[in-house]
């Protein structure tokens, strides 16, 4: 029981890590494609989904474990380019800049988490 | 989905580019070559990008992963499509535009009207491509940076 509350509080940040390396390889998928013909870009769906659960069950208790972050194929019928493709290689890599500093900021909230626990586990003489 | 596939992505973007260079410079270097093995002129040569399917090895893992984990936490439908595997290169095809005729009756290569035949190699073209599969290629990199850096930061977890 004690564990289950211990390490629940970071359920969230794992699902919320996931999604953030799904969306990395992501990107970097867009950005290896960015000469080829007839590509449309892909993007991740998760902040939506989550919201969805937190709003519905509250909290962080809520059914997280069963969010799956999902890839799908972004504006597939707009052309950018003459050769069919829609990858604009700035908003790529403004992406991937956004999502390593979202990740940076997950990984330290998850280091406080850890730390809270280790204070507590701390004996106190 | 692992952490370092990604990073195969960007390589495989990598790969692609440098190919293209290597494309590239070898029509500038061939951009006064009046006679190959066929004969002919230099012709052009150019390649075409397609997107890299993943194996099916990698698909059938993460259907596996996704039908067990439903199972246990009878979550929604499988979630949406998969990410391709990065870039490969289709093929090497060669420019059949017509070569470049130039008045030098001087030439050994010269036809009785003294014209030659000259690769259709356009410098100015491949000046510009060759800018674009380096800015392409920096893209790359900084994207493989990111990803490392990401996998380190991932090590400081439980750390600090």
């Amino acid at each position: 029981m004690i564990m289950n509350n211990l390490f629940s509080n970071t359920k969230v940040l794992e699902k919320a890590l996931d999604a953030s390396i799904l969306r990395n390889e992501v990107i970097a998928n867009n950005i290896a494609n960015v000469d080829t013909p007839d590509f449309k870009r892909k993007a991740v769906k998760f902040e939506e989904m989550l919201r969805n659960v937190v709003n519905t069950s509250g909290g962080e208790n809520g059914n997280v474990d069963s969010i799956e972050p999902e890839v799908y194929t972004d504006l597939a019928n707009l052309s950018y380019r003459s050769d069919g493709n829609n990858v604009d290689i700035d908003t790529e890599m403004a992406d991937m800049a956004k999502n390593t500093m979202k990740y940076n900021v997950l990984i330290s909230q998850m280091n406080s988490r850890f730390r809270d626990l280790k204070t507590v586990m701390k004996s106190s003489y | 989905m692992s952490f370092f596939s990604s990073m195969d992505v960007s390589s495989s973007g990598l790969t692609a580019q440098r190919l293209r260079m290597d494309l590239i410079s070898q029509n500038i270097a061939n951009a006064d070559t009046t006679r190959t093995e066929e004969g002919t002129p230099y012709r052009r040569k150019t390649l075409t990008f397609e997107e890299k399917k993943r194996s099916f090895s990698d698909v059938f893992n993460s259907k596996m992963r996704s039908i067990v984990g439903n199972a246990q936490d009878d979550s929604n439908e499988d979630s949406g499509e998969s990410i391709g595997a990065g870039v490969k290169v289709g093929k090497i095809v060669e420019d059949q535009s017509p070569f470049k005729k130039v008045y030098d009756p001087g030439n050994p290569e010269a036809d009785s009207d003294g014209y030659v035949s000259m690769p259709n190699v356009d410098i100015v073209q491949e000046m510009v491509n060759m800018i674009s599969a380096s800015r392409t290629y920096e893209a790359n990199v900084t994207s493989m940076n990111t990803s490392k850096s990401m996998a380190m930061k991932a090590l400081e977890i439980g750390r600090g």
